[in-house]
């Protein structure tokens, strides 16, 4: 096992489907080079089919008895969709009355194509959106598909990268991976994946899709930093769950499952009590057993704050403070860097300081004691009075 | 750039199904290094590693390069953006997250910034930017345009101006900066050059359909509300027709943020839309009846006394006395002061004496019945009363007004009149729309109305938010009077919640970029009516909708309804008409002697409705010159289109709308490569005063006659006349003016609630400043608290900007009355019968109306090609399936899409986002022209208290009054 693992958490419940993540990792990352097709972060409405079109069901992952299964390769232009460029310039040379912006391929599917379609009818439809990113599995299927030998879980982070210079265009990790997570990139004829923006975060900027991730959904640290958020809602408070655990490649992005919905109505249109829009065994397919145990928390933590009464979880659900979402711990990454002999090396130079606190922060004595990050001094401001009374 | 669709196929050598790969192959491992356990450890990462970390140092750039901006349009979001640059041309954006937090208990505003923007970067440089000056040189629209200098531009455009000026004066004029630049700093530069030469232009939100009309009845102001951490705050939160989590995306947090702290979210929309699946409760109401369940709600509140009384006699006209023989309210020109036997004389007199010199005014002073005196009393604070407080216990008077009642009241003549309180006749109408009886046409059962009464009413804090879609119904403006009539039954105003639609800052002193202290006026028409000026609405209108239809929503029968629109619309034209009747009589102000048009960041070709707008148009524009970034359906006929600069390039500031506390600066990246040859609308509008003064003075120095120099305007200049020689001293204030950055510096300096701020300490902040606290208009701006409107008014008794003072039940102008609209009530929608669905149009999750729709980037997000949404049952009985082209049509016209089955929609609806450009659809037409927008007469009315023509008081483009059929293509 990787010494340490990052691990992102995603609220379900705080998550409006606005695709900013999706688009923000497209920037930094898939815009150019072959990658254009791929949506290392996308965000889907569930239930549904997904992107790759019926990913679920695509095979990979493992077994009861650890044994790798049989996937497919999504198909180009059903399950992925072909990304579709416009003739913008003819605008400029064609009549008004002819002209049609259109795209250069029809489009069949695409990675929204269901946007907010879901299950039921009106007035009793339902939905709700999952963004995914690669679960930087601590038992990979993709990295165990691999017959090179590939694919690897980074030592400091546990973040899995496919190297570059050994990967042979093969294409195993795809059908390997359950969650579709892997990509062919069919300009270099190799294997690209999400890669937790690691070199954002040696440089103290969290991932784009968590960063950038407008609706407050996103928790980024290091699992074994129990003052990290990751590590409170994972295992202190265990309502993050990880997708699908039955896939069994044990992933490092969790879930806090959805537990608010209207509603239902009867004929009349009178609402009904107690019947949930959301099946549950919708969520435990998604989430396993254990989604059961984390909703009773939600629901009892969010009573108490309903009654005016403190909750620790609430608090760090609603996040006061953008970031306070992210523990990226720098000196970590600066150690790291001085082992592999990068010191000083322009990678690890701090681009942002907001965001680089971890279990490795030095803490030095102020005057009431810590010293805080100058960016925060709203928080600063809390504790110093906290402690001085 | 994308690899096409062939190339990818060929490059993955597979298509149709996807192909099975066993997992445990065996390969052979050609002079590979041995790796034991890649999850344990792996040899040398550093190739694949150094790529990812070069890229992103691509990206990146040098911080010292970025700039700042957030994005112009008309998104209410204003989002401070790090712009990335690498070598001059720009990488990507990332949000700044650096807002200050106000209140460690209170979430901050980071990271603000939504799918669009994230992506501006990319269209920024898309091949549809307008690189160059272009003219035409076909016919219109036929799209052959000849590159030409920035001289030759300028001067063509100078030249088709001064040549109006001097044949028609400035009413010839129509010079518009659109909803594609709706910033203080940069869109100051159009509307600072209209002011300056006089031309027409019009309110934007009202040409939108986004005014709020109705809540101006109510409160006197459209725009009011809080600021969005304010949701985070309260125990109830209601959204009435909307859908913040894809309109409001910066700012959606705050609702489930809110919900975690035991706040509840109640939608009420006729679709189940993607604010309603965290919602606590939905509230599936028919499209356009919002208003009956309103006044269901109101009666509810009344019958079960959750009104609270005292509250009520303060800050409402409820207790204000209404006559029953005219249904006027009783004034004091109605009654003998002297010599009126039911007139509490004492409080009068004391008015007078506390008055400090104001007298009263008959017609704006009314009256209230005194429990305490059992008397007729003059209330305080109104529009003619002498004592401003709303105060109704004061050194000199103690008023306890009734709610209930019936009195008798001599008139001057003598003769005696029965009058009630405004709040009997509230209660009376509002018994019409009882939950039992409304239910079948609101589609809301009785027992969600009680619940909605108790979730108003009883918890400490509630606030209802109010969007965009309610007004755009032809009877939206009576449904926003009646839910903005809600909050204040039950005492809701600053810390207890109330009203929302959008918060706006003061932020006095920016009116220095746009204005010129006073010395002209500006030509404002009517945003409302323009379609029937410019276009040939009324004609769509007559063919669309019949008499049984008019009827339905008006009380009129057809002929009638015509008249009376057209005897309204004959009241304005032109400078003579307006000076005439402006603010005298009904109607909205517009002028038909525009000819020569200069129009910035407006698409309007693409929001017009029917099918004939743009001829019309065309054929009304002797000149048409248009600016913009990017072409689209308005650019495509223009004569000249002139380059603007997009978001990233430009100096420009933005505070309002209020749903923040922060005011963005843009500032261009350093060393920016430009793009083609692009100017800031500042540069631009310098040199075209430039140009124009310079050929007037050729003209008077050639003919020494100074007719060429000075343009007569009686009417909007205050020296008589628009002086061309001066045109450049004057617009960039001694040449204190010239570029978008100056204009950023001069707001700087002169804007109060942005003090103490410079350029330097912004950008070091990351783009943004925060508005210090002046910027409050009718609460305190607290330094830890959010923001909401009218604590001044609940706490220190201010009167409201009304004809009462107070929040206002009762308009007894004519019209309202004939109409029985005199108190809040509920209309049916003019939507014809005759075709099965009504036509949804909301604002969508992917485009600020049209901008942006053209991203590839944010297409691929979607279909691609626009879609129509419709219920799976409606789909199968049409036998339509998803992907299908269907066909929409009425007998305005036809228009195709694709088909997406969509289970939240309702069935009696289909449902297409707004905003796409014509030239999206088959044949360069779109949803547009199936729809027409009938003006309504209460709307139209004027010269009523605080209901006179402004940019409180226009009406709205009604979009949402069509239906249609649809059939398989
Ligand atoms: S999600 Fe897929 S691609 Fe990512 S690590 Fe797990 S198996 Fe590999
Ligand atoms: S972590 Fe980075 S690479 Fe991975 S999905 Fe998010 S933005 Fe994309
Ligand atoms: S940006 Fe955040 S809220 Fe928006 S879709 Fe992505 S994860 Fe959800």
């Amino acid at each position: 096992m990787a010494k340490r693992q990052l691990a992102m958490v995603m609220d379900l419940n705080k998550c409006i489907g606005c695709q900013t993540c999706t688009v923000a990792c497209k920037t930094q990352w898939t815009n150019r080079n072959g990658r254009e097709y791929m949506y290392w972060n996308n965000v889907e409405t569930h239930p549904g089919a997904g992107y790759p079109r019926n990913w679920m069901e695509a095979g990979g992952g493992f077994d009861d008895q650890g044994n790798l299964k049989d996937g497919i390769i999504p198909d180009m232009v059903m399950d992925y969709g072909v990304p579709w460029d416009y003739n913008h310039d003819e605008i400029f040379n064609s009549s008004a009355d002819e002209f049609v912006l259109s795209p250069n391929t029809d489009p069949v599917w695409g990675p929204n194509w269901d946007e907010d379609v879901g299950i039921g009818d009106w007035p009793n439809s339902y939905f709700f959106y999952i963004p995914r990113i690669c679960n930087h599995c601590s038992n990979p299927g993709c990295l165990a598909a691999c017959p090179r030998e590939a694919i690897f879980k980074r030592e400091q982070d546990g973040i899995v990268l496919v190297d570059l210079e050994r990967c042979q265009g093969y294409r195993y990790c795809i059908a390997g991976c359950p969650y579709k997570k892997i990509y062919f990139n069919p300009k270099i004829s190799k294997s690209e994946k999400c890669i937790f923006c690691f070199p954002r975060i040696e440089k103290g900027l969290p991932p784009a899709c968590a960063h950038q991730c407008v609706g407050r959904i996103r928790f980024v640290g290091f699992l074994d930093d129990e003052e990290s958020q990751v590590y409170k809602l994972v295992h202190k408070y265990k309502v993050a769950l990880p997708l699908r655990p039955d896939f069994g490649t044990q992933p490092n992005v969790y879930y806090v499952p959805p537990v608010l919905a209207p509603p239902k109505f009867d004929e009349n249109g009178k609402p009904i009590e107690n019947e949930q829009r959301l099946p549950m065994e919708y969520l435990e397919k998604l989430f396993g057993p254990e989604v059961h145990q984390a909703i009773k928390t939600l629901e009892e933590e969010m009573a108490k704050r309903e009654r005016g009464e403190e909750s620790e979880l609430m608090d760090i659900l609603i996040a006061y403070n953008h970031a306070d979402m992210f523990r990226l711990d720098h000196n970590y990454y600066e150690k790291i860097a001085a082992e592999q002999g990068l010191k000083g090396s322009e990678y690890f130079k701090i681009v942002d300081v907001r965001y680089i606190q971890g279990a490795n922060t030095k803490k030095v004595e102020g005057v009431f004691g810590k010293v805080y990050f100058e960016t925060q001094p709203a928080l600063k401001k809390e504790e110093e009075n906290k402690e001085h009374h | 750039m994308a690899l096409s669709r062939r190339d990818f196929l060929k490059a993955l050598g597979a298509s149709g199904a996807g192909i099975t790969l066993g997992g445990n192959a065996a390969f052979a491992k050609q002079d590979a290094i041995i790796v034991e356990d890649p999850r344990q450890s792996y040899p040398n990462t550093s190739y694949t590693e150094n790529m990812y970390r070069g890229e992103f140092s691509y990206t990146y750039g040098e911080k010292e390069d970025h700039g700042t901006a957030y994005h112009c349009v008309n998104c209410q979001g204003n989002c401070a953006w790090d712009v990335w640059v690498n070598n001059g041309i720009i990488t990507r954006e990332n949000q700044v997250a650096n807002y200050t937090p106000i209140n460690p208990k209170i979430p901050d505003f980071n990271p603000r910034g939504c799918n669009k923007g994230v992506q501006h970067s990319h269209v920024t440089y898309e091949k549809d930017r307008i690189l160059y000056p272009l003219k035409r040189v076909g016919k219109r629209g036929e799209g052959k345009w000849k590159r030409i200098t920035w001289d030759e531009a300028i001067t063509e455009i100078a030249q088709n101006i001064y040549e109006t000026m001097l044949k028609k004066g400035p009413e010839g004029l129509f010079i518009h900066v659109g909803a594609g630049m709706l910033t203080e700093a940069r869109g100051a530069a159009g509307k600072r050059l209209g002011t300056l030469l006089g031309a027409v232009r019009n309110y934007i939100a009202s040409y939108v359909g986004d005014m709020f009309p109705g809540v101006t009845v109510v409160y006197g102001e459209g725009n009011i509300g809080c600021s969005y951490d304010f949701f985070y705050t309260t125990n109830v939160n209601i959204w009435w027709g909307q859908d913040p989590n894809k309109t409001r995306i910066p700012d959606a947090h705050f609702l489930w943020e809110g919900r975690y702290n035991g706040a509840k979210n109640i939608v009420i929309t006729p679709e189940f839309n993607s604010t309603c699946i965290h919602a606590d409760l939905w509230v599936p109401v028919k499209a356009g009846y919002d208003g009956f369940l309103a006044m269901a709600i109101i009666n509810e509140i009344i019958q079960k006394k959750l009104y609270k009384p005292k509250f009520v006699k303060h800050f409402t006209d409820l207790p204000f006395l209404v006559r029953l023989d005219n249904k006027k309210l009783l004034r004091l020109e109605d009654i003998d002061p002297e010599k009126s036997p039911e007139l509490d004389h004492e409080v009068f007199k004391i008015f007078e004496e506390k008055g400090e010199g104001k007298e009263f005014e008959p017609h704006a002073t009314f009256f209230s019945w005194n429990t305490k005196t059992n008397k007729l009393t003059v209330m305080p604070g109104t529009e003619g009363a002498p004592v401003k407080t709303l105060r109704l216990k004061d050194v000199g008077w103690d008023i306890d007004p009734a709610l209930e009642g019936e009195w008798e009241v001599t008139l001057k003549d003598g003769k005696k009149v029965k009058v009630t309180t405004v709040f009997e006749l509230v209660k009376k109408e509002a018994q019409k729309f009882a939950a039992e009886k409304t239910w079948k046409l609101t589609g809301v059962h009785p027992t969600i109305v009680e619940q909605l009464a108790k979730e108003i009413a009883l918890p400490k804090v509630v606030m209802i938010s109010m969007g965009f879609t309610i007004g755009k119904y032809f009877n939206g403006m009576l449904a926003q009077r009646a839910i903005a009539s809600i909050p204040g039954l039950v005492g809701r105003l600053g810390p207890y919640g109330g009203f929302n639609t959008e918060n706006e800052w003061a932020i006095s002193g920016m009116g220095k970029l746009s204005g010129f202290a006073g010395k002209y006026k500006q030509r404002f028409a009517s945003g409302f009516v323009q379609e029937y000026v410019l276009g040939n609405m009324l004609k769509d209108v007559e063919k669309l909708y019949d008499d049984e239809d008019i009827r339905r929503a008006t009380g009129l029968s057809k002929e009638e309804y015509l008249k009376k629109v057209k005897e309204d619309l004959d009241n304005f034209g032109n400078d003579e008409k307006w000076k005439e009747n402006f603010h005298n009589k009904d109607g909205k102000p517009y002028w038909d002697t525009v000819e020569t048009f200069l129009i910035f960041a407006d698409s309007r070709f693409r929001r017009n409705k029917g099918a004939t707008y743009r001829e019309a148009f065309l054929k009304k524009a002797k000149f048409f010159a248009y600016v913009d970034w990017r072409m689209n359906s308005t650019a495509q006929y223009a004569d000249i289109i002139l380059p603007a600069k997009s978001m990233y390039e430009v100096w420009d500031l933005r505070t309002n709308p209020g749903y923040h506390r922060y005011a963005n600066m843009a500032q261009p990246p350093q060393n920016l490569k430009p793009i083609g040859e692009a100017k800031s609308e500042w540069e631009i509008c310098t040199m075209i005063v430039e140009k124009i003064q310079e050929l007037a003075m050729k003209k008077y120095k050639e003919t020494g006659d100074e007719k060429y120099i000075k343009i007569p305007d009686p009417t909007h200049s205050k020296t008589g006349y628009r002086e061309l020689d001066k045109l450049v001293e004057e617009y960039t204030k001694g040449g204190h003016l010239r570029t978008d950055r100056d204009a950023v510096e001069l707001a700087l300096e002169s804007v109060d609630q942005f003090k103490p701020n410079t350029i330097e300490t912004i950008r070091k902040r990351g783009g943004f400043l925060q508005l210090n606290e002046k910027a409050g208009k009718t609460s305190p701006l607290y330094p830890d608290k959010p923001y909401n409107s009218f604590e001044n008014n609940l706490y220190l008794f201010e009167r409201f900007e009304t004809l009462s003072g107070r929040l206002t039940y009762y308009v007894d102008h004519d019209r309202w009355i004939e109409a029985g609209a005199a108190v809040p009530t509920a209309k049916e929608p003019i939507r014809p019968k005759r075709y099965p669905f009504v036509l949804m149009t909301p604002h969508a999750r992917w485009s600020i109306h049209s901008t942006y729709k053209e991203s590839s980037l944010l297409q691929r997000l979607q279909r691609g090609v626009p879609y129509i949404m419709i219920n799976p049952e409606i789909a199968e009985k049409k036998g339509i399936k998803d992907g299908d082209e269907i066909k929409v049509f009425n007998n305005l016209g036809e228009f195709y899409a694709m088909a997406k089955i969509y289970p939240s929609c309702p069935k009696d609806a289909i449902i297409i986002e707004h905003g796409w450009e014509p030239f999206y659809f088959k044949g360069n037409i779109s949803h547009n022209t199936v729809n027409a927008s009938p003006l309504n007469l209460l709307e139209l009315s004027d010269a009523w208290g605080h209901l006179k023509f402004g940019g409180n008081w226009d009406g709205n483009q009604h979009a949402y009054e069509t239906t249609v059929d649809i059939e398989k293509a």
